[in-house]
């Protein structure tokens, strides 16, 4: 049997991919794609912490992060449709007009 | 053997307030096709009528499943806070959206799904209760700097969108680590593991404090997470900017005191990690502030500037600065909102008027003028308004409880935050011989905003010249701390 500290490590590698990704990526949609590999980070951490405490609460609260998940997807998506519509590009960095 | 079945928990009191915005804004979401001004009006109305549910639930310090729900003294004050802020608002967006062709009514709907989300926040008793209501408010945020059509409005909400996400992804991360070191979810419980020092691991619980206050520190633009706050409150409408800038501030601030002064007050290895972030806030924030040429922009970095002030109260004993805190979130909320809802009368777009511009505002619209001058002046935290018990209480609790060098530094940072604020409100009163703005004709404050502004400007003053009005009310330390214990 596998010990939790293995699922923690995976979860933690997982999230250290995903805080790369997000600086290192420079279109919204891979940004995005990023915080969704952060948030199922979150997700397995739970889980095995669930399982280590012999506690369904956290397993229940692995439902609602997805559940968050796919709200942010919604309104996130349809924002990055906004902005293509108008710029025909999600790259970030023509995100420039306000500075300073 | 039959499991042994118990009934759930529920009791409709403390939901009440948070069910009747919900239903407000399911009634503004039906309603698309009626007249904006009918649904702000049921906007108005919800809200109101959750303040006063709010009012009768006072001292009562009721709860409900199981202690994930509670309505204890502090979470109706950050309610009741919060409510100020939504309805002062609204009131502003009456006359401005029109004026701006953003007059539909999503734009409620979107503001009392974000109102329930804050006042899930404050009554949360369970981290999931608070995410929950966290992203609530973010999503709902995030679609209202993007609603006005303009390309600065989209690359605000992008912004927004994007820096928010990846601060509520660490958040629940740090949520998860927090659960594997106390293997409780609850806040009491949280305070229970850890007062007794019976958590598993204690780079786990240290790590997952720590995430949790970064994930927090993007909603309430603490340095080095502030970076998206210029843009979004220089890009997004007016109005928005109002609401994003003093509501969901006070709301994430009271998920930050839930947290750190109720479920860890005793382990404060966080403490001196918050302590640091703190002092960059103020010195960025202010310093920031001091070179824009934009007003729009000089007030959101006066907001970051005040999240650091804000910070201070944090770092004192939850008995003493959560008091503090809730006085200086309403008077915060107050003098900001004021001074925005002037700027979105005045401005000739969006984005917002140059400080130059503002020269002799006070001999084409003396009313807005005055009123703008005394949210400045109380912003900059001078007395008689109310800004300045605001900073005095913030920094006495943050001195007491020993944080001497940093109150030091925020005494400081607001002799330089002085200037910037002084520099336009000086300019509003010297006489305006060529300027372009001269001859942009004077415009008409309509009735709401008149109301909105009265409420900012007598606000501040009454706050300013009898503070106990409010502070004595919250000022009993016993609440700060039942306020994470009443559960067990």
């Amino acid at each position: 049997m596998v010990g939790t500290e293995w699922y923690i490590a995976l979860s933690g590698v997982l999230f250290a991919i995903g805080m790369i990704g997000v600086m290192t990526r420079r279109t919204a949609v891979l940004i995005f794609l990023s915080v969704e590999l952060m948030l199922n980070a979150a997700n397995l951490a739970l889980v095995a912490f669930a399982r280590a405490w012999g506690d369904l609460t956290a397993q229940t609260a692995v439902f609602i992060v997805m559940t968050l998940a796919a709200a942010e997807v919604a309104i996130g998506l349809a924002i990055i449709v906004t902005i293509f519509r108008k710029r025909a590009s999600t790259n970030v960095d023509d995100l420039a007009e306000l500075k300073g | 053997m039959t499991p042994e079945l118990r009934p759930p928990d529920i009791a409709l009191a403390p939901m009440l307030p948070i069910l009747i915005v919900l239903a407000g804004a399911l009634v503004a979401t039906v309603a698309f096709r009626t007249q904006r001004r009918v649904v702000a009006v049921i906007a108005i109305v919800a809200l109101l009528l959750s303040g006063f549910s709010m009012l009768t639930l006072w001292g009562a310090n009721a709860t409900a499943f199981g202690g994930s729900l509670r309505a204890d003294n502090p979470a109706l004050g950050f309610g009741l806070v919060v409510i100020v802020g939504a309805v002062v608002t609204l009131l502003a967006s009456m006359d401005q959206l029109p004026r701006v062709r953003m007059n539909f009514p999503e734009f409620d709907a979107m503001l009392l799904y974000a109102v329930t989300g804050m006042l899930l926040i404050a009554f949360a008793g369970d981290l999931i209760v608070l995410l929950i209501g966290l992203e609530i408010m973010s999503l709902a945020g995030y679609v209202m700097a993007t609603l006005y059509g303009s390309r600065r409005s989209e690359e605000s909400g992008m912004k927004y969108f994007l820096l928010g996400s990846v601060g509520s992804a660490i958040l629940i991360y740090g949520i998860a680590l927090t659960f594997g070191a106390t293997g409780s979810l609850s806040l009491a419980g949280i305070r229970e593991a850890v007062s007794a020092q019976n958590f598993a691991n204690t780079p786990l619980l240290i790590a997952g404090a720590l995430m949790m206050l970064a994930g927090f520190g993007f909603k309430v633009a603490l340095v080095p997470f502030h970076q998206w706050t210029p843009d979004v409150y220089h890009g997004a409408p007016t109005v928005v900017t109002l609401f994003l800038s003093t509501v969901v501030k006070v709301a994430a601030f009271a998920g930050l005191l839930r947290v750190f002064g109720g479920a860890f007050p005793v382990e404060r290895a966080w403490e001196g990690v918050a302590e640091v972030l703190v002092a960059l806030t103020l010195i960025v924030g202010n310093t920031a502030a001091l070179v824009q040429r934009n007003f729009k922009r000089l007030l959101a970095y006066s907001a970051v500037a005040h999240t650091g002030f804000l910070g201070l109260a944090l770092l004192a004993e939850p008995a003493r600065g959560g008091a503090a805190l809730v006085f200086y979130l309403l008077a915060y909320t107050l003098m900001t909102a004021g001074a925005l809802a002037v700027l979105a009368l005045i401005q000739p777009d969006e984005g917002g008027v140059e400080n130059a511009d503002l020269r002799g505002l006070y001999y084409r619209q003396p009313g807005l003028a005055l009123a703008l001058a005394a949210c400045l002046a109380s912003l900059a935290g001078l007395p008689p308004f109310a800004g300045f018990f605001g900073k005095y209480l913030v920094f006495q609790a943050a001195f007491q409880a020993g944080h001497v060098g940093i109150t030091v530094l925020a005494a400081m940072t607001s002799v330089v935050a002085l200037v910037y604020y002084l520099r336009p409100a000086a300019l509003m009163f010297m006489p305006a011989e060529g300027s372009a703005a001269a001859v942009r004709p004077a415009v008409r404050v309509g009735t709401f905003t008149g109301v909105a502004l009265g409420v900012c400007v007598v606000g501040i003053v009454l706050l300013g010249v009898l503070p106990g009005l409010v502070y004595n009310v919250f000022d009993a330390p016993a609440q700060w701390v039942l306020a994470s214990l009443a559960a067990k």
